[in-house]
């Protein structure tokens, strides 16, 4: 009870030092400023969480719709038996399912858990934030002269989900990769409305989520900030080095599949083909952003698996992309 | 365990007032798109709503959140942790969020000339804006603040025009046509306004006038600028906004041909309002 209370002291303080600050501080009157470096940590923080809340809502309101409202039975009938069929599926999902990466986490979670098979979820993790309408058009509208890269990062982001979605199902099979401990924290909201019940899941899930969308976005603001883009020329534009530095340098910058393919044409003169589209492909599917979600909620075993085989795949995916084309 | 719930609902309640707040002021430009803006409106509102939700719901005892079982003594500090994680943010927009991006941003980046390097060869489009380049003549420049970029017709107006002037609006586009038509603009009066940025290795005299291009958030800003050359140059150090009047020329840099603005009047300038320009979608 004393805690509660001394909780509840803390929380109000807060709530006034907020206030306060909404509406008697002013920015520009203020002298005092940080360290040019970290005032740009701090805006790149402030712009990749801004951009990224209104979507982690999203997923966090789909996630707490399907918790609430669809049932382990009507899923169960929805996906297809077989489960490479099912694979297949799942990587055309995203076409009419848009989502970017990081509202898939929550959703494919509870999709896992409320049986999704887990190789059918990652392949939907994977092919949603690419295989959709906006990021093709985003694609399309920033390598206006070379639109084959479009139609390329969709084919093969295509190829990797599916590849990749069979070789976890071979190595994983049913097994459950989802942590157990955390299931307990939300399976047990009892209440009679289930907007409520939405509404109440969708808060907690989204305090759940969103440390370590925090945690993964303040690491990417310190990468955008220190790395010095020249190196990475430096190391180099070879053939077989580049893809896998590109891959590298789209996992620690974590931006938005629907922005990346801007940065990605900035690297258009300098990087082969199969090197961008080793960046397009690789970063939706996996970033420092999400990597920290995915550990919070799968088993580490499942998860070191997923990036060792998602890495492979898509490094000589796009090898065989760069010898064929 | 009100107290979380109550401690939940002042840190949604922060984020809904940091964007509001962002919002109201305009700095919100500052950090992500416009284009971006309605997903901005629709989580102010929503974070707003689950706060209020919260802060009711701390109120009501028999409506336990399930969480509280696992709070041990240790959880507690790792609850305490995470609060501080979702704090920390609200906190430092609230105070440290006006800086704008500048020179050491744009070097450690790297710079493009001309707009977005993906559309670097000329495109079916421009072909087409050639064949019929010297058949109709416009009269004027059809840029109004908002209004969508045509390629085409912006071609037309900036050949036709006694003076190429880059705006906010026809930045990117313009850049591009100049950079893709270099030859047809040569003896070209023009008028550009940005942030002076130099490469390590560039003269006194030299520098590009640059600006940064955001098409979601500030993180994926690029550069996109315009080589100028001449003697006025000298003052002027890095990051100073100016406006450059001059004639447009070619030079040499890095073994290959630019377009560069040889300057006869630069005029330093304030800081715009709107730093950023944004790359638009179709």
């Amino acid at each position: 009870m004393k805690r509660a209370i001394s909780n509840d002291f803390f929380a109000f303080l807060l709530l006034l030092l907020f206030l306060y600050l909404f509406f008697f501080y002013e920015m520009h009157k203020i002298t005092f400023t940080l360290p040019k470096e970290w005032a740009i940590v701090n805006t790149m923080f402030l712009g990749i969480i801004l951009e990224a809340i209104p979507f982690i809502l999203i997923g966090v309101f789909v996630s707490a719709f399907i918790q609430t409202f669809i049932s382990e039975d009507t899923l169960r009938r929805l996906i297809p038996k077989n489960p490479y069929v099912a694979i297949v599926f799942a990587a055309f999902f995203g076409i009419v399912f848009p989502v970017c990466e990081c509202a898939i986490i929550p959703i494919v979670r509870r999709l896992i858990r409320k049986g999704m098979p887990p190789a059918v979820g990652m392949t939907f993790l994977m092919s949603a934030p690419i295989l959709n309408p906006v990021v093709f058009a985003s694609t399309y509208y920033a390598f206006q002269a070379k639109n084959q890269m479009a139609f390329a990062r969709m084919g093969l982001a295509f190829l990797v989900a599916v590849l990749v979605g069979m070789i976890l199902y071979r190595m994983f099979k049913q097994k459950n990769p989802l942590k157990t401990k955390i299931s307990s924290t939300h399976e047990h909201v009892h209440t009679e409305n289930k907007w409520k019940a939405t509404l109440y899941h969708a808060s907690d899930e989204f305090f759940d989520t969103g440390k370590y969308l925090l945690i993964g976005a303040f690491l990417a603001s310190l990468v955008q900030t220190f790395l010095n883009r020249n190196v990475l020329l430096q190391i180099g534009t070879d053939e077989l080095v580049s893809p896998f530095i590109m891959m590298g340098f789209a996992y620690v910058l974590s931006l938005c599949s629907e922005a990346d393919a801007f940065v990605a044409a900035s690297f258009g003169n300098t990087f082969s083909a199969g090197a961008v589209l080793a960046f397009l492909i690789y970063g939706p599917m996996l970033d420092l952003k999400n990597t920290l979600m995915l550990f919070a909620y799968f088993r580490k075993r499942f998860v070191i698996g997923f990036i060792l085989v998602l890495t492979c795949v898509v490094y000589f995916v796009v090898l065989l992309y760069q010898t064929l084309f | 365990m009100s107290g979380n719930l109550f401690l939940r609902g002042v840190i949604l309640l922060g984020f809904a007032l940091l964007m509001f707040k962002f919002i109201v002021t305009g700095q919100i430009q500052q950090l992500i798109a416009p284009k971006m803006l309605p997903f901005l409106y629709f989580a102010m509102i929503t974070l707003f709503m689950l706060s209020i939700i919260q802060i009711w719901r701390s109120d009501n005892k028999h409506m336990v959140c399930c969480g509280c079982g696992h709070h041990k003594s240790n959880a507690r500090f790792q609850s305490f942790v995470v609060y501080v994680i979702f704090v920390f943010p609200v906190l430092a927009g609230f105070t440290f969020s006006n800086h704008v991006l500048d020179s050491s941003v744009a070097a450690k980046r790297g710079i493009q000339l001309g707009g977005m390097a993906g559309s670097g060869t000329a495109s079916d489009n421009e072909e087409e804006f050639f064949s019929q380049l010297f058949g109709n003549q416009i009269e004027e420049v059809p840029m109004e603040k908002g209004e969508k970029v045509d390629k085409n017709q912006l071609g037309k107006a900036l050949l036709a025009a006694d003076k190429v002037v880059f705006t906010r609006e026809n930045y990117l586009a313009a850049l591009e046509i100049v950079h893709n038509n270099a030859e047809n603009f040569i003896g070209k009066e023009v008028e550009l306004t940005g942030f002076v940025y130099r490469e390590p290795d560039f003269a006194k005299e030299k520098a590009v006038i640059a600006r940064f291009g955001i098409s979601c958030c500030v993180a994926d800003a690029s550069v996109y600028g315009m080589l100028v050359s001449g003697k006025h140059l000298k003052s002027i150090v890095n990051d100073e906004w100016v406006k450059v009047i001059g004639v447009i020329k070619q030079t040499n840099y890095k073994g290959n041909v630019f377009p560069c603005i040889e300057i006869k009047e630069i005029n330093k300038i304030q800081q715009p309002n709107e730093p950023y320009i944004y790359e638009d979608l179709l």
